[in-house]
């Protein structure tokens, strides 16, 4: 009952009761009173004329005395309900436009109407707790793979943000506090068409409260989660929480990728990333010193995934005490020449600003570049804010250490393919040289721009002729890869991962023949991908890829045949 | 004792006493149902209707539904005997007095159920 309307008649309860005795005195004293008609006989108002008069009497006195003229005693009770009329109508409108103006009813309103587009989603979405630059970023990446959203974030700012920069989707936004479960529940958490939470709120323990709300609340769908500690990641994990994000870790690992295996980092780099600025030659950090400024959540990260590497590290920290700083630290912010010196900036390869200050962390790397003229030095930057890319594009930075991007790689990664976060786990343990052959592969094929990753599952589509090909053995991944419009051509793309009750093999062999329920992950252009979408998805298309031959669907034509 | 309890229960019985009086009696005679008190019957049930709004239990939904019946049982034989009156310009002819009090005779029938379920809590609750 807690719907607007309820609301708004509770709250009128006692204008309501008001008005109605008013109006049943009034009457029954016109019925009751003696009037006169035309001839001069006495004559009692019936209930219909004194309901009648009553109504127009309080708001447009003026539509005569009816149906014969009155007699004082009549115009006197008259007087008397003109006034208690009025006053009954005045409290009644009043009430009412104080609970339109209401903040609380207004909040209900915005609410209910919330709850009801969530409710008339027909097809699966997300919903996004916390509309900052990672919420922000991922809204409008999901739109553009046509996969639907609602946000929930406590700052009415960021929803009306998400009004004015709106994706081309139409997606449900409700400014409330995400911790809480209710509003969770208001935005579709416990609907079937509920696929997913991503709890991206840059409060670690408001994430931990929505974590636990949807494992307890709804267990089926995806929980994936932004965690910056290591103790709250942990207690996350700890009831099975599907995805933990800490975008520190993430970076750093990212890092210790391209110093490894430069190649398997480019091929992250290409799937992943959202923008359409592609990197085409491999990055290669050199081995050597390397100094890291700040050592925060991030500088320990990093410095931890450094080492791991076999890369020796010197920290330069402003407060050693309170970071729990190593013994060798340098003691400085790391912005001014001569304690980068003191870090040993001259025979270092590499440097890390990670400080959680933008202007510091450009500084750091200004001052840097300056006292090692001439030597090439690999820059690492950690980006706090989202409004300074400007600047940080125009320092020429080698890499750019960015949350929320960074965040929203790793979260569109997990969505857009399932495959594609377990392929790119076991590129990472290839050797140098598969990879280089498959970047090449790659490469060679396409424009980079144009990359897209995309899984196929196959299915028996309820037809008997499809099972039968599939039982036989006759459907290869070759023919997935034929174009609908015309069979004898091939679709620009290359199968990268195949999933085959549970295992996973990479770069299956194009003759390779597949059973129901097998997936592929394949790369290649954007329009590969419609069409292999369609011819996957369509039982006539399917057909004529898998056999050559159109499907006959109508009763008469099967029979026929 | 609860103020808002009296209050409630007086207007829920009183409801159903008036409808039950101006029920009783002929069908089709107008001498035994009086007007006065189909008037009151039909004040009476929208306030008790009122008076129910916001109640959130789901004894509260059930007795606003009652009320409601009531309410439209009522005044819908109100209109009938105005247009009866005032627009068909035969009077009250037997045949629609007797629609009438049938249709007083359906608003009992909610009432009933109303004064029934609020007894019916009352003995739950046994204070």
């Amino acid at each position: 009952m807690n719907s607007p309307i309820f609301i708004v008649l509770k709250k009128l309860r006692y204008p309501l009761i008001l008005l109605i005795c008013i109006y049943a005195i009034l009457i029954l004293g016109f019925t009751l009173i003696p009037g006169e008609d035309d001839q001069g006989n006495t004559w009692y108002m019936s209930f219909f004329h004194a309901f009648y008069f009553v109504s127009f009497m309080g708001s447009t006195i003026g539509f005569g005395e009816i149906p014969y003229a009155f007699t004082d005693a009549q115009r006197a009770w008259a007087i008397v309900g003109i006034f208690f009329s009025v006053i009954a109508w005045l409290y009644s409108i009043g009430t009412l436009l104080k609970i339109l103006r209401d903040p609380m009813f207004q909040r209900v309103l915005t609410q209910s109407a919330f709850e009801k587009s969530v409710n008339q989603l027909n097809v699966p979405f997300y919903i996004i707790c916390g509309y900052g630059d990672t919420g922000s970023v991922l809204a409008h990446e999901l739109a553009a793979l046509a996969i639907q959203a609602v946000v929930i974030d406590w700052k009415q700012e960021r929803i009306d943000y998400l009004d004015i920069d709106e994706p081309d989707m139409d997606i449900p936004a409700f400014c409330a506090d995400a911790s809480l479960p209710e509003n969770l529940l208001s935005a579709g958490l416990t609907s079937s068409k509920c696929i997913g939470v991503i709890a991206l709120t840059d409060d670690d323990q408001t994430n931990l409260k929505i974590s636990i709300a949807v494992k307890l609340l709804n267990k089926k769908i995806q929980l994936i989660s932004r965690a910056e500690t290591i103790e709250i990641a942990d207690n996350m994990a700890s009831f099975d929480t599907d995805h933990i994000i800490n975008p520190y870790e993430v970076f750093a690992k990212r890092l210790a990728l391209a110093i490894r295996s430069p190649g398997a980092f480019l091929i992250y780099d290409w799937f992943t990333s959202p923008d359409a600025t592609l990197r085409e030659e491999p990055l290669d950090p050199p081995k050597g010193w390397w100094v890291v400024c700040g050592y925060g959540r991030f500088g320990k990260a990093v410095d931890r995934y450094l080492r791991y590497e076999g890369i020796r590290t010197v920290i330069v920290e402003a407060y050693p005490e309170y970071n729990a700083a190593p013994k060798s630290v340098v003691t400085g912010s790391g912005t001014e020449a001569i304690t980068l010196k003191d870090a040993g900036i001259g025979r270092s390869v590499g440097i890390v600003a990670g400080t959680d200050n933008d202007a510091n962390n450009l500084s750091i790397i200004v001052t840097a570049q300056e006292l090692t003229r001439g030597k090439s030095l690999f820059t690492v930057a950690r980006q706090n804010n989202d409004s300074n890319s400007k600047i940080y594009d125009a320092a020429n930075l080698s890499m750019v250490m960015q949350p929320a991007c960074i965040i929203a790689r790793e979260i569109l990664a997990l969505i857009k393919s399932p495959l594609l976060a377990e392929f790119l786990s076991l590129v990472r343990r290839q050797k140098r040289n598969w990879v280089n052959v498959l970047i090449s592969r790659i490469s060679g094929l396409y424009e980079t721009e144009n990359l897209s990753t995309w899984t196929i599952k196959v299915q028996d589509m309820n037809s008997e002729s499809i099972r039968k090909i599939v039982s036989d053995e006759r459907l290869t991944i070759n023919d997935l890869m034929r174009n609908p419009r015309d069979r004898q051509c091939q679709l620009n793309c290359i199968p990268l991962l195949i999933k085959h009750k549970k295992q996973f093999r990479l770069l299956p062999d194009n003759e390779e023949s597949l059973a129901l329920g097998d997936e592929v992950l394949f790369c290649g252009d954007n329009e590969s991908m419609h069409l292999m979408y369609w011819s996957s998805s369509n039982v006539n298309a399917f057909q004529y890829i898998a056999c050559g031959e159109e499907y006959f669907s109508g009763y008469v034509w099967k029979f026929l045949k | 004792m609860n103020l808002e309890k009296v209050v409630f229960a007086f207007f829920i019985v009183l409801a159903l006493t008036l409808n039950f009086g101006f029920f009783l009696g002929d069908y089709e005679n107008p001498i035994h149902h009086n007007v006065y008190e189909l008037f009151a019957a039909i004040v009476v049930s929208l306030v008790a209707t009122i008076i129910k709004l916001g109640d959130k239990s789901h004894m509260g939904a059930v007795l606003l539904a009652t009320s409601l019946v009531a309410d439209l049982h009522l005044i819908a034989a109100a209109i009938l005997w105005g247009y009866a009156e005032h627009i068909s310009g035969s009077g009250l002819t037997p045949a629609i007095m007797s629609t009438i009090v049938s249709l007083s005779g359906g608003a009992l029938l909610a009432n009933i159920t109303s004064v029934i379920l609020f007894v019916a809590e009352t003995i739950v609750v046994r204070r």
